[in-house]
């Protein structure tokens, strides 16, 4: 009788050790659970920085002190390829020496390279103020930059009749995606 | 010397980055049908804090697509909720707009302004990016495809 209890507990145990082992080399696998991943990058455009900031006229030669390069930055969703690139004054007004002395927008020369050349007198962005413009198609490059290059002189026909002082006046770019 | 003349130009660059303007905005087109409520982000990515200047403009376009801009039409009613704001170095601002128009479909253009340094002889340099919107009635989709095609007459 006691040799069948000593059998009985040994199997008990041998069975207690054995059992969980099996288990655990069986393969339980899971339902799969999904979790959807979601990102939106928006368009955008980027314009600048304008160099340089500024630029002066000779008063005699009515030439520049130098060209203005604007870069463009654009990352457009397909359908947006083509933007505009303006150059304008918001007025017909293009330097003014705040008392009376006036450079009209249609006494500046402009041109934008690979765009139009002409004076700032154009409907456009700036209504009938708009300089050279730069039409460009992004193609099939929906993200990238460039620069262009803009110049500007005046028409010496109104140098020798401006009354002294320092002209000053306000130069806009745009780009436009419409 | 060559510690001093390094310098010399580093503050030149530095001033000049600073004097220029630089300033992205996105979305740059937004489409609505029913009700137009949204926002666009303005990034002043300059070296220098910014002031920029909201303006919302109506345009036509020809069938080149050659736009030409006006003051904002009568019939269209923009509620932005600042037409202004002080943007600091590489920081970002969201400007949150409603617009109602009294016909359909309408479409604009809010310009935001970048300004550079003022100059004290010649021209100063100012930089403009617009976030455009178009808005078609309610159940309208492609509200921009739609205005291109049957108002400006555009084949894009």
């Amino acid at each position: 009788m006691k040799k069948y209890l000593a059998f009985l507990l040994s199997a008990v145990l041998t069975l207690a050790f054995v059992l969980p082992a099996n288990a655990q080399a069986t393969t339980v696998t899971s339902n799969v659970q999904t979790v959807n991943l979601t990102m939106t990058v928006g368009e955008s455009l980027t314009i600048g920085p304008a160099t340089p900031a500024s630029i002066s006229f000779s008063p005699t030669t009515g030439t520049a002190s130098g060209n203005v390069s604007v870069p463009v930055t654009w990352n457009l969703s397909s359908g947006h390829t083509t933007f505009t690139l303006y150059a304008y004054f918001s007025t017909a007004t293009a330097l003014t020496n705040g008392s009376g002395g006036t450079v009209p927008t249609s006494s500046v020369n402009s041109t934008f390279t690979g765009g139009t050349t002409g004076l700032c007198n154009q409907a456009g962005l700036g209504g009938a103020n708009t300089c050279a413009t730069v039409p460009f198609t992004t193609s099939s490059t929906l993200s990238g930059s460039g620069s262009f290059t803009f110049g500007a002189w005046l028409s010496t026909g109104i140098l020798a009749s401006l009354p002294p002082g320092s002209y000053t006046g306000t130069l806009n770019f745009a780009a436009q995606a419409i | 010397m060559k510690k001093i003349l390094f310098l010399a130009v580093l503050d030149l660059i530095l001033f000049v980055l600073a004097a220029s303007a630089q300033g992205t905005v996105g979305p740059i087109i937004s489409e609505y049908s029913g009700k137009a409520r949204g926002e666009f982000t303005v990034q002043n990515q300059s070296l220098t804090p910014m002031t920029v200047v909201l303006e919302p403009m109506s345009f036509s376009a020809d069938a080149s697509g050659n736009a030409t801009f006006r003051p904002l039409d009568s019939n269209i009613h923009v509620r932005l909720d600042s037409m202004s704001a002080r943007i600091g170095v590489r920081q970002q601002r969201t400007f949150s707009y409603e617009v109602n128009c009294e016909a359909f479909p309408c479409w604009l253009s809010i310009y935001t302004t970048f300004t550079g340094a003022r100059t004290t002889e010649g021209l100063q340099i100012a930089l403009h990016i617009p976030h455009t919107i178009y808005f078609c009635s309610k159940g309208t989709k492609g509200c921009r495809t739609k205005v291109h095609h049957e108002v400006f007459g555009m084949k894009d």
